[in-house]
C-alpha cells in the first residue's frame, strides 16, 4: 500500500479538512492535539498531513511533494497551477467580489484596485474591458478605498460584516469560492487505486 | 543589487559540478547510444532561432514563455523554446529528399520562461527523438518503446508511460456547434480532470445526449489499458471516435507484443496545451516523483506549417528529471575507474609519460603529482578519493607507493 501525502491550508479551511478527513474514517486526533509540528504520520491509514499556508499548497502539490492538497478555489484561482481539481468540497463557501463606496466608481474611466489577488483582478477587468492598476495589498486590503490608496478592492467576502464595518458595499461579483479537493497529475496515474478511493469516500460525504 | 548579481545566477538555470556532470554525461550518452543502436541520427540545431519560426498557434500558448533577443538587423531571436519545431525546420529545408522513414534523435538544451515538466527550470536539457513518415501506428509504437527500452537501460524502475488520443476529444469539439471559448472551457477542465465543472458546463450546452455522455466520460476513462478499452467501447461513438480509439488499441497491443506491456497505462483524458499536436499523445513518468520524464506524440499537423505533407511522431526526455528520479531510487550507478596518483623521481619525463600512457590505456585515471609536500599529498589524496600512490622506481618500474582504496 502506497502512503498518501496530504497537504492542508491551514487557516480558516484547516478545521473542515480536519473534519471531513475524520468523517471518511482517518483517525486525525494527532493533528488536534496543541502542537507546533506541521507533518503528521497517520501509519495506520498510510496517510501523512502537512500542513501548509493555504498559498503554499498548490506549489507542494504541483511539484508532486504531496499527492493531494486541500485548498480554496481563490488561491488556485490566483495561482493557476498544473493541478487536477477533482472535488468541489463546499465548505469555506465565500465570494470573490468587487467591493467599493456605496457609491460606487462613479463611472470612472480607469480604476486603482487594491487586491492580494492580482491575477484574478486583472483577469477580470481585461474580460470587461476595464482599465485598471492594480495595487498589491498583503493586510486589511478594506483599508486602501477608505485611506484613498485605492478607488476600489477584490477581496474574498465571506458575511460582508468586515466591508460594512468600514464602510463599503459589494459592487459586482467575481465567482464562487469554496474548498477544493486537488491532485499531483502524476500521483494520480501512479496510486490511482488509493487515491480514486479516498475521492470517492470524499464526494459521497459532500454530495 | 549590482553586487549581488556578481555573485548570484538567474532564476532557473544552475550550475553543474563534478558529479552532477558525470551523471549528465553517463545519462545523455546512455540515452544517445540507445536511440542510435535504433537506427536514429543525431542531428543537433543552434540555440538561436527566428521568433517567426514558430507559428501563431504555437505562439499564442507558448510566446509569452521564449526568451526573446533583438538581431542586429532588427528581426526577433528566441533562444531554443523547444526540440521539435527547429528539427521540422531542419527537415524540411535540409532533408526533405532524404530516404524515409527518416529518424533523427538530439541532446539539447531549452529555454523556457517557466515550463510544467521542468518545475522552475528555466533552461533545461532534453533527448529525444522524432520519427518522419510513417503514418501507420507502428510509428506510435515504435518510439514509444524507444522510450521504455531507454528508461529500463537506464536503470530506472516503476516508471510508466500514459498513452491518450487527441483525436477524441478533437474531433467531438469540430463536430459540435458551440462557442470558441466554450470549447476551451472544455479543454481546460478536461485536462485539470475538474469533473465538477466539466459536467456543469456540458449539461448546459445545446448539443446531441450521446456527445454529452461522451464528453463527461473521457477524463474518467484513464487506468489499466483493457479496463478502459472495454469502458470506452461501451460509448455510443461515431465510425471516426472508433477508429481513433482502436488506432491507439493497435499501438497498445504492438508494445505488449514487445514484452512491455506493463509499463502502459492510457488515458483517453489527456489533452495537450501543445495544438500541433494530431494522434496518440503520451507522457511518462515515475511514482517516486511527481514530474513528468518525457512527452511526446504524433504531429502530422506540424509539418503542413512547413509545407510537407509528411507523417511524423517523436518525443523528449527531460534529463535532469530522470537524473533526480534515478538519484530517489538510488539506481543512478556510474561506473569509476580506479585513480592512481603518479610520483615523479628526478628521472626521465619520457620513461614517466610512457608509464603513465600504459596506465591510462588500462583503464586507470592517471594524475601525475604536482605536489612536493607529503603531507599535502596525503591530504589531496583523502579528499580526491584517490585509489593508489605509485612511483617510477630507479629501474624504470612501477611500483605501489601506497594501496588506499585497494588496486
Amino acid at each position: 500500500m502506497e502512503t498518501l501525502k496530504i497537504a492542508i491550508a491551514k487557516g480558516r479551511l484547516a478545521k473542515y479538512s480536519i473534519e471531513l478527513l475524520e468523517e471518511i474514517g482517518i483517525d486525525c486526533q494527532v493533528l488536534k492535539e496543541d502542537s507546533r509540528k506541521l507533518v503528521f504520520t497517520l501509519p495506520q491509514h498510510h496517510i501523512e498531513v502537512i500542513l501548509l499556508k493555504a498559498v503554499d499548497v498548490p506549489t507542494y502539490v504541483e511539484h508532486g511533494v504531496v499527492d493531494m492538497g486541500i485548498v480554496g478555489k481563490d488561491v488556485l484561482m490566483e495561482q493557476e497551477r498544473q493541478l487536477y481539481e477533482v472535488v468541489d468540497l463546499k465548505f469555506g463557501v465565500c465570494k470573490f467580489s468587487v467591493a467599493g463606496r456605496p457609491n460606487g466608481t462613479n463611472g470612472k474611466k480607469h480604476l486603482r484596485v487594491a487586491t492580494k489577488y492580482p491575477n484574478v483582478t486583472k483577469k477580470y477587468f481585461a474580460q470587461k474591458g476595464q482599465s485598471v492598476e492594480v495595487i498589491r495589498q498583503e493586510g486589511s486590503v478594506e483599508l486602501a478605498p477608505l485611506m484613498g490608496l485605492s478607488d476600489v478592492i477584490v477581496d474574498i467576502v465571506e458575511t460582508g460584516k468586515t466591508l460594512k464595518e468600514n464602510g463599503l458595499v459589494v459592487l459586482e461579483d467575481i465567482a464562487n469560492i469554496s474548498a477544493r479537493l486537488v491532485l499531483n497529475k502524476v500521483s494520480y496515474k501512479t496510486k490511482k487505486k488509493e487515491i480514486t478511493t479516498i475521492i470517492d469516500l470524499i464526494a459521497e460525504k459532500v454530495s | 543589487m549590482m553586487e549581488s548579481r556578481k555573485v548570484l545566477l538567474p532564476e532557473g538555470v544552475q550550475d553543474l559540478l563534478i558529479d552532477d556532470c558525470i551523471y549528465r554525461r553517463h545519462i545523455e550518452n546512455k540515452l544517445m547510444e540507445n536511440f542510435m543502436q535504433s537506427g536514429y541520427m543525431e542531428v543537433s540545431s543552434p540555440t538561436l532561432e527566428y521568433y517567426d519560426l514558430f507559428s501563431n498557434d504555437y505562439l499564442a500558448s507558448n510566446g509569452d514563455k521564449m526568451f526573446k533577443l533583438i538581431d542586429t538587423n532588427g528581426g526577433i531571436l528566441v533562444l531554443r523554446p523547444d526540440c521539435t519545431v527547429p528539427i521540422v525546420r531542419i527537415v524540411s529545408t535540409k532533408m526533405k529528399d532524404f530516404v524515409y522513414p527518416l529518424k533523427l534523435c538530439y541532446v539539447q538544451n531549452v529555454f523556457r520562461i517557466d515550463e510544467e515538466q521542468a518545475g522552475r527550470k528555466r533552461e533545461f536539457r532534453q533527448a529525444g527523438v522524432e520519427l518522419f513518415g510513417v503514418a501507420s501506428y507502428r510509428a506510435d509504437g515504435e518510439v514509444i518503446i524507444t522510450a521504455i527500452e531507454s528508461l529500463k537501460n537506464l536503470g530506472l524502475e516503476n516508471f510508466q508511460i500514459d498513452i491518450g488520443q487527441v483525436k477524441l476529444l478533437k474531433g467531438i469539439l469540430q463536430t459540435i456547434g458551440i462557442q470558441e471559448t466554450e470549447k476551451q472551457a472544455i479543454i481546460n477542465h478536461m485536462e485539470n480532470k475538474n469533473f465538477i465543472e466539466l459536467d456543469r458546463l456540458v449539461e448546459g450546452l445545446p448539443i446531441e445526449a450521446d456527445i454529452k455522455t461522451i464528453l463527461k466520460k473521457l477524463p474518467r476513462l484513464f487506468g489499466e489499458p483493457c479496463e478502459v478499452l472495454e469502458e470506452v467501447k461501451k460509448l455510443p461513438l461515431t465510425v471516426s471516435m472508433l477508429e481513433a480509439v482502436e488506432d491507439l488499441e493497435k499501438v497498445w497491443r504492438m508494445i505488449e507484443s514487445y514484452g512491455l506491456g506493463k509499463y502502459i497505462s492510457l488515458d483517453l483524458g489527456m489533452v495537450t496545451s501543445l495544438k500541433y499536436y494530431s494522434g496518440v499523445i503520451f507522457k511518462g513518468f515515475t511514482k517516486d516523483l511527481g514530474v513528468v520524464l518525457l512527452s511526446g506524440g504524433r504531429y502530422d499537423r506540424l509539418m503542413k506549417d512547413f509545407d510537407m505533407d509528411c507523417p511524423a511522431t517523436g518525443f523528449a526526455f527531460v534529463v535532469n528529471m530522470i537524473t533526480k528520479a534515478l538519484k530517489i531510487q538510488e539506481n543512478l550507478k556510474v561506473k569509476k575507474k580506479k585513480h592512481i596518483l603518479l610520483l615523479e623521481e628526478a628521472g626521465s619525463p619520457a620513461m614517466t609519460s610512457a608509464k603513465v600512457e600504459d596506465l591510462r590505456k588500462e583503464g586507470y585515471i592517471v594524475e601525475v603529482c604536482l605536489l612536493e609536500d607529503t603531507k599535502e599529498i596525503l591530504e589531496y589524496t583523502g579528499r580526491r578519493k584517490i585509489d593508489g600512490i605509485m612511483r617510477i622506481n630507479k629501474e624504470g618500474n612501477l611500483e605501489k607507493v601506497q594501496e588506499l582504496g585497494g588496486l
